[in-house]
């Protein structure tokens, strides 16, 4: 069994049609408001005058983001229950019965993914399809991508297969907690100015 | 700051009152000989002691209103070798078996130079349960609270708030402090709003540069912008109180003495109150 489990996401073939998002909420039966995969819809650049002439440099690109079961994950170092945990593979669960939701791990993720269920009054999470791993099957978010944009493995192995991973605008500084993804990065991605169009859909988890 | 949120500034607030109580008892009981405990002795609900107790317990009592499923709070201490919230809980029990210990004490028996050892012993479980308080958010992925304002606020409400207690205790005769140390504290409390006055400003400035990977600068404007000079206004109106009141308590209109001291007491608590909700509000965090 893979020692770090990772998600790989090719954001060069995202066509943010948000599929991703959709099967994850359907897979988890989760509520209004709580959205464990979040699709960033990024764009920047304008039009600007080049002599008699309007010349454009409008880019967009797409990112899909859930819990990235961190190799060094902050919320499980400061969780007071130690209801976050690692499994052997490296999936980062939550223990609902442990869970006493004090949501000082939405606090604290760089990725907004743990969400809390005002039903249960705990959090919630990607625990990256961990029955369907178990299984031997592949992630619902996973499948469901329509680009193949999305997939899971090794995180050495996803490296060595698609070479870097760039932590691509507006991802924070991977060194806080080591996330298990391997992003391969859109080409318009080293843009200057880039910024969030869809605040209202993914910035209610903070 | 979400609604939530409300339940941990009594919380913090409450428990800084609580230790600020316990730490200038201790440091008049130890330094001040002008000074009498009334409270040394026998058992009393005004005893500064119960009161510092009562405050711990509404203020763990208002910590738990936080929680989404207080019913798994014993777990709560599950994770002491790395959490500090779980290490914050640990003090709180701690803080409150000391306060315990002192007023048992204080109610069986007559000795004061073992109830100033216990004094001191609570003041200090109340300085790591403070250190702890502090830790809890010194968190790497928010800047806006892991920094010095976080140790410095909290320490100054924690100063301001127990000199306040003990100007209340003064006035209600269950502490005596001779005249010298009354004027040295109100002096102390000035300089305590002037470094509140001031830290707040830095802070803002700091506040207003930072944003968000996916957020533009939200501290600069709006309702965050408003309350922070409100506080200002609030601290500089009671600095402006005090002072007058030390130097020239006959200048204060109406010359009624209760009805500024009362003022200026309801000023500063609502100064404390905003400068914590502001706190709460500051919260923003690096990354999505
Ligand atoms: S992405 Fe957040 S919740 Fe997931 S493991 Fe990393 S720090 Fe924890
Ligand atoms: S909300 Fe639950 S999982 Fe999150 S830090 Fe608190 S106890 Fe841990
Ligand atoms: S792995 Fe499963 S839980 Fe995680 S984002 Fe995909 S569908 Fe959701």
């Amino acid at each position: 069994m893979s020692k770090r489990l990772a998600f790989y996401f090719d954001s060069s073939s995202c066509s943010g049609c948000k599929t991703c998002q959709m099967a994850c909420k359907d897979k988890n039966n989760l509520a209004v408001g709580q959205v464990w995969r979040r699709v960033y819809e990024v764009s920047g650049g304008g039009w600007h005058k080049q002599g008699n002439a309007w010349a454009q440099d409008v880019f967009a690109y797409n990112l899909s983001m859930s819990c990235n079961h961190c190799e060094d994950p902050i919320c499980a170092k400061n969780c007071p229950t130690k209801a976050l945990w690692k499994r052997e593979d490296g999936i980062v669960q939550i223990d609902q019965n442990k869970c006493i939701g004090c949501q000082y791990c939405l606090w604290v993720c760089p990725y907004g993914a743990p969400q809390f269920n005002p039903e249960t009054g705990t959090m919630g999470k990607c625990d990256l399809c961990a029955d369907y791993i178990d299984e031997g099957k592949n992630p619902s978010c996973v499948d469901a991508c329509p680009m193949r944009a999305l997939d899971i493995g090794d995180y050495d192995e996803l490296l060595q297969k698609h070479g870097s991973s760039d932590h691509i605008y507006p991802l924070p500084d991977d060194a806080i907690t080591s996330p298990s993804i391997c992003i391969k990065a859109h080409p318009k991605a080293d843009q200057p100015n880039p910024s969030v169009g869809n605040l209202e859909e993914v910035k209610f988890a903070k | 700051m979400r609604n939530k949120d409300w339940s941990l500034v009594f919380f913090t607030l409450l428990s800084q009152l609580s230790v600020g109580i316990v730490l200038w008892l201790a440091l008049l009981a130890v330094f001040f000989t002008g000074t009498s405990l009334s409270f040394e002795t026998g058992f009393s609900p005004i005893n500064p002691v119960s009161i510092a107790l009562g405050l711990i317990v509404i203020a763990t009592v208002s910590s738990f209103l936080h929680l989404g499923n207080p019913s798994n709070a014993p777990n709560a201490l599950n994770n002491l070798s790395g959490s500090w919230l779980s290490r914050e809980i640990l003090a709180i029990n701690v803080y409150v078996l000391s306060l315990l210990a002192t007023m048992l004490l204080g109610r069986y028996s007559a000795n004061s130079e073992a109830m100033t050892y216990m004094l001191l012993l609570s003041s200090l479980a109340g300085l790591v349960l403070l250190w702890m308080m502090v830790r809890v958010y010194a968190i790497p992925t928010i800047p806006s609270w892991n920094s010095w304002y976080t140790p410095l606020s909290f320490g100054a409400s924690t100063i301001c708030l127990g000199l306040l207690a003990l100007l209340m205790f003064q006035h209600t005769g269950v502490v005596h402090v001779d005249s010298q140390t009354r004027i040295g504290l109100t002096i102390l409390l000035m300089l305590i709003l002037l470094i509140e006055v001031a830290s707040a400003l830095f802070n803002q400035l700091k506040l207003e540069k930072m944003h968000t990977g996916i957020d533009g600068p939200v501290f600069d404007r709006g309702a965050f912008h408003t309350m922070f000079l409100l506080r200002a206004g609030m601290l500089i109106t009671a600095f402006v109180l005090v002072f007058v009141f030390i130097v020239n308590p006959a200048a204060l209109p109406g010359n009624s003495g209760h009805t500024w001291l009362y003022a200026m007491l309801a000023l500063i608590i609502a100064a404390q109150i905003t400068g914590r909700v502001l706190f709460y509000a500051s919260y923003f965090r690096l990354g999505v």
